[in-house]
């Protein structure tokens, strides 16, 4: 009983040391872990912002309601639902204080879809519109009243 | 630009922490460190209160940077004319001993470390996480930007995957940041997440210093540090840091509050719960889930407690009243809620969420070690308030539970809507932290002659 008495003290010494070990592998290993990390944000925000200055000078007002068509609006097209949830949060976070609505029901639609795809879909939209073709697969269309 | 962002900051974190002080008017050199923490998250909290209201009544007109001046001079001569701010009671500060050096040097290198690791995921995330542009920094750009037209930032037309009906605590800060500045930076989201980490390793550092001792502060300080991701999630600019601050104030509030007895804590720690709501929907629960705990643990003084801690509430809750009546849209968690409560009888679901929650809350902290070191070092009954410490339970715990029911009853396809389950955690993280080490003794005692 002793004995095991007199290992308390190292015990609660060797914990102590143990917790603050611990501790600091966990923070060093957060170290490297961040230096592992690449910015690719700065050139990959400065391109979405170049790809979408022309939609933003073809729009005739700094405020408002777009609609916005993708991958998902064309019947039996199979997608990748992340991609293009991204490429719409994207889109929304650049064109801001646009508000870019998935309800394509407005004067003004911003579609982001192949030739293809914009093809298909556009024939099953009623009513007259005027399109404008832009790079990287943009078309921003304009209901015609 | 950073000194710059910084210096735009500063009014309302000025501002924080001198209300603060005039709440709970403690001169106790303790109690000061642990108010120079606590106003930094206060303030802002509180400045995003004051954006909100200031939008309100004069939208995107130009002067708030003014009227934020004009409310520190405000404070600072209600401090001045209310008593000398400097004269806090000197024999209360204590020379730390060689042991304790050791562990304030230990707590110093961990500081170092985590702010290296803070500049290091800051400088290569520069616009933070994805939650981060699609939800607080993205509302920020629409008041900044939008003139007078702020208000699309909650639009209806926004697409729920923007979360446009979450309380606006974070975005208000970083657009009444660019606004001061004249221009969109990332350094002001960077530095408000920044302040909320600091404030937080702060506020649990003052706090077990005034509560314990300052080699449990170090230690506390130490473990916080080491959950994982708490330092990369205050970096990447979202709302997970700032609200598990508002969380571990309340906590530490009603701690302190246990052996001090002041009003002042009460109506602090109501403050900092309401700006919990106000900065994320899951703080709504917290509120609910504090007025249980304190109520529970204090059901016998009720009387002396429950209107003091409502008075701290009263601001942010009506004003997360207001926008959630009138500004924001529905949120995505409650659009059929008789088949979402039939989802509690989906036994699949129940053990997807629990597998979760026991991986993610092993992750979250390394318990066989917490627990080894607490069965080796012991119980510290000497300062042990058990209402304290019951009302802190409680409240973690109905977090928790909470949690898991958002969960079972959420319409989104549960594996998907777990992803989040860790980041909520975390949000509880230092209130854990804060717990075991008011519970545990501290190193101190291992090292005394007998």
């Amino acid at each position: 009983m002793q004995q095991i008495k007199k290992v308390i003290p190292y015990l609660k010494i060797g914990s102590i040391c143990l917790l603050v070990a611990y501790s600091f592998w966990s923070v060093v290993g957060q170290v490297s872990q961040a230096k592992q990390l690449v910015n690719t944000d700065g050139a990959f925000f400065a391109e979405w912002e170049k790809r979408f200055d022309p939609i933003k000078e073809s729009l005739p007002f700094e405020y408002g309601v777009i609609g916005y068509a993708a991958d998902w609006d064309i019947p039996g097209k199979s997608y990748d639902p992340a991609n293009t949830e991204a490429e719409h949060i994207l889109t929304q976070y650049t064109l801001t204080p646009i508000v870019v609505s998935r309800d394509t029901n407005h004067e003004w639609i911003l579609a982001n879809m192949t030739a293809t795809d914009f093809d298909t879909w556009f024939a099953l939209q009623k009513g007259k519109f005027e399109v404008t073709k832009y790079k990287y697969n943009l078309y921003l269309i304009h209901r015609i009243k | 630009m950073t000194l710059q962002s910084f210096l735009i900051l500063l009014p309302s974190i000025v501002s924080g922490g001198i209300l603060t002080h005039l709440i709970w008017p403690d001169k106790e050199f303790k109690s000061i460190l642990f108010k120079l923490f606590l106003g930094i998250g206060i303030g802002l909290g509180v400045n995003s209160l004051l954006v909100f209201i200031y939008l309100l009544i004069f939208d995107r007109q130009p002067g708030l940077f003014v009227v934020q001046i004009l409310i520190m001079v405000l404070l600072v001569s209600m401090l001045i004319i209310r008593g000398r701010p400097c004269r806090f009671t000197p024999i209360a500060f204590k020379i730390p001993g060689r042991t304790q050096m050791v562990f304030l040097a230990l707590a110093g290198v961990m500081l170092i470390l985590g702010l290296i690791v803070y500049t290091n995921v800051s400088l290569r995330k520069p616009q933070g996480a994805w939650d981060s542009w699609m939800i607080y920094n993205r509302t920020a750009r629409f008041i900044y930007r939008g003139g007078d037209h702020w208000r699309d930032a909650f639009s209806p037309e926004m697409y729920w995957f923007f979360h446009a009906d979450y309380p606006p605590m974070v975005a208000l800060n970083v657009a009444s940041g660019w606004d001061a500045l004249g221009q969109e930076t990332v350094r002001v989201p960077m530095l408000i997440g920044g302040a909320f980490l600091l404030a937080s390793a702060g506020i649990m550092f003052a706090a077990v210093n005034a509560y314990k001792t300052l080699g449990q502060a170090s230690l506390a300080l130490l473990v916080l540090f080491s959950v994982s991701d708490f330092i990369g999630s205050g970096a990447t600019q979202v709302a997970d840091v700032p609200i598990a601050f508002f969380m571990l104030g309340t906590g530490i509030l009603i701690f302190l509050y246990s052996f001090k007895v002041q009003r002042g804590l009460l109506v602090l720690a109501g403050l900092s719960a309401g700006l919990a709501a106000w900065t994320k929907n899951e703080g709504i629960v917290f509120v609910l889930v504090s007025l249980i705990g304190l109520g529970v643990a204090y059901r016998k003084e009720l009387k002396q407690i429950f209107p003091w801690y409502v008075v701290g509430l009263a601001l942010p809750v009506a004003i997360l009243v207001y926008f959630k009546i009138v500004l924001a849209p529905p949120g995505d968690l409650f659009v059929d809620l008789p088949s979402q409560v039939g989802q509690i009888t989906d036994l699949n679901r129940h053990f997807e969420i629990l597998k979760q929650m026991r991986l993610d809350l092993m992750a979250l902290l390394n318990w066989t070690l917490l627990i080894i070191y607490a069965f080796i070092l012991g119980v510290d009954r000497s300062r042990f308030h058990f209402s304290a410490f019951l009302a802190c339970l409680i409240i973690i715990l109905l977090q928790l539970v909470g949690y898991y029911s958002i969960l079972l009853i959420s319409p989104h396809h549960v594996l998907w809507h777990l992803s989040a389950l860790y980041r909520l955690l975390l949000q509880i993280a230092p209130l854990i932290v804060f717990l075991y080490f008011s519970v545990v003794k501290p190193p101190e005692t291992v090292f005394q002659r007998k």
